[in-house]
């Protein structure tokens, strides 16, 4: 967002506030009451009061609540008056998708400071189960996964690894190094949920889910919420963190619709997100990567240009993305030891703030540019999200 | 098999025919009428070829490759297949993709020449199966 706007401020849209609430496998809280808590926090964070706040947005889902109006809901509690809300459906890509979208009505000057709210107490209300929730029989391309006795979602992000590990000779082992790279940063982050040691042996002799993956290649469920506060460039007394690019792509609702099971929209969402922020891969110190499910990270760096397709694997094994390594990743722990409470998106961005921000304590990395990759919508990523952040 | 409303995507009348012909043991998929392109399922537009037309359901030959193949421990609560059992992503030779369960006794893997059936659900009809060719 070049240029200076009519009032002198740069027009370009900044993350000032950022929290995350509720983690954990009972929050016991409401699911309300936890999106106020987080919502709250990330205004304190900011500096900035709930009368600051001329826009909403809130992912709604099925399986999470608020789940009717969510944004009216939370507008009622906090007591705001909108001048906008969104409520964007793209999996669990969706927080991401909104951060873009509040960024460019912040851009466009249609509102000044958007709150980006995600809440759900999945874990302790039993609403989801791994790899066990039934998709809309209503609709007819998920009819025939139903008939055909096929789990989601991970039964689709199997049969992508098992092609993966089919077309380039990706093994279990470099499957394996997804959580061990995730456990080896969450045993530095207090917040995380798992956090006790994970060896490549224990990895390799858990049980198997949907083969070739195992219960140690698939996300926690758990409770959890976060928020994070979108404005306009150039308040005085804020932290900024830079939106310095951002992409979208969105595609198909099941697998029939998939151009592939080893290829991602992310292959057009890097490329043009860090062309928008002038810079390239070899800039970025941290990537925050989607990783429901271990075959996720793995091919998305490829697809955001990391490594050649195909080679993913090979670049984990390497240890890159582990403590110490030259691309970090996921330093929160990834939604296999630190939560997915579903809509996963918006915890990979808090974690990028928090490290750009030089506030991530004992697993702090030294990043100034950071992207955030969401991938979400069922069938391996129906939707596709990348966010690139700049340092203070 | 509470997941599976075979009596409402029978009442579809654009999902209706797969399932129906599923009842007589075969299989059918949509064809384009512009350009012949089959699709999995009824789409309003054509992937290939962009047309808005109708298309065709068509028999297929049933005969495909495996795409990729997962052994899944778990089912889905009401399916009646007893985990472990594969469920295999099938290439058909005439072009769509199809979807479908290996019954017990059979194993495939990614390349296989398979032969897409159906198999009776007691209590509730005939649903897409796969297996070897022969």
């Amino acid at each position: 967002m070049p240029g200076p706007s009519s009032d002198g401020f740069p027009a370009g849209a900044v993350i000032t506030g950022a929290a995350e609430a509720g983690v954990a496998f009972d929050c016991g809280m409401a699911a309300i009451d936890l999106a106020v808590e987080t919502a709250l926090q990330a205004l304190d964070d900011a500096g900035l009061t709930a009368a600051d706040v001329d826009a909403l947005l809130v992912a709604k889902g099925a399986d999470l609540v608020p789940a009717d109006r969510p944004t009216l809901e939370l507008a009622e509690h906090l007591g705001l008056t909108l001048d906008r809300t969104d409520t964007t459906l793209a999996g669990g890509a969706s927080p991401v998708v909104q951060i873009m979208h509040a960024a460019e009505a912040v851009a466009a000057g249609r509102c000044r400071t958007a709150l980006v709210v995600y809440a759900s107490t999945q874990a302790s209300s039993r609403s989801r189960r791994l790899g066990g929730h039934a998709r809309p029989a209503a609709h007819r391309s998920a009819q025939l996964e139903t008939a055909a006795g096929l789990l989601s979602p991970i039964g689709v992000n199997a049969l992508a690894a098992a092609r993966h590990m089919y077309e380039f000779g990706t093994t279990l082992d470099q499957l394996g190094m997804v959580a061990y790279s995730d456990r080896s940063w969450a045993t530095r982050n207090p917040a995380a949920l798992r956090r006790e040691p994970l060896t490549p042996e224990q990895i390799a002799a858990s049980p198997p889910i949907a083969e070739p993956l195992r219960r140690a290649d698939c996300c926690l469920i758990t409770d959890g919420a976060a928020a994070v506060v979108v404005e306009r460039a150039g308040r005085r007394d804020a932290r900024p963190v830079t939106l310095a690019g951002w992409a979208e792509a969105h595609r198909q609702y099941s697998l029939f619709g998939a151009a592939g099971l080893t290829h991602t929209l992310a292959a057009r969402t890097g490329p043009a997100a860090l062309d928008m922020a002038g810079i390239d891969v070899d800039d970025v110190g941290l990537v925050q990567l989607y990783d429901a499910f271990s075959i996720l990270p793995l091919v998305l760096l490829e697809d955001l240009g990391f490594c050649p397709k195909g080679k993913g694997g090979q670049l984990l094994a390497d240890g890159v993305t582990l403590p110490g390594g030259r691309l970090p990743m996921n330093t929160q722990g990834g939604s296999l030891s630190h939560c997915h409470p579903g809509y996963y998106g918006l915890f990979l961005v808090v974690e990028a703030v928090r490290q750009l921000r030089r506030e991530a304590g004992g697993r702090q990395v030294d990043a100034d540019w950071a992207l955030c990759h969401a991938a979400g919508g069922g069938a391996f990523g129906g939707s596709q999200a990348t966010l690139v952040l700049g340092a203070p | 098999m509470s997941a599976v409303d075979l009596d409402g995507w029978l009442a579809d009348p654009r999902g209706g025919p797969y399932w129906a012909a599923l009842q007589d043991g075969r299989l059918v998929t949509p064809r384009c009428r512009s350009c012949g392109h089959r699709t999995s399922y009824l789409r309003w537009v054509c992937p290939a070829c962009g047309a808005r037309g109708e298309a065709d359901w068509a028999e297929t030959s049933g005969v495909g490759r495996v795409h990729s193949v997962t052994t899944q421990h778990r089912a889905p609560a009401g399916f009646d297949l007893e985990p472990p059992y594969q469920v295999a992503l099938v290439e058909l030779d005439d072009g769509p993709l199809v979807l479908a369960p290996v019954p017990p006794g059979a194993v495939v893997a990614i390349g296989d020449t398979v032969r897409v059936t159906t198999r009776d659900v007691p209590g509730l009809g005939r649903l897409i199966s796969v297996g070897p060719r022969s």
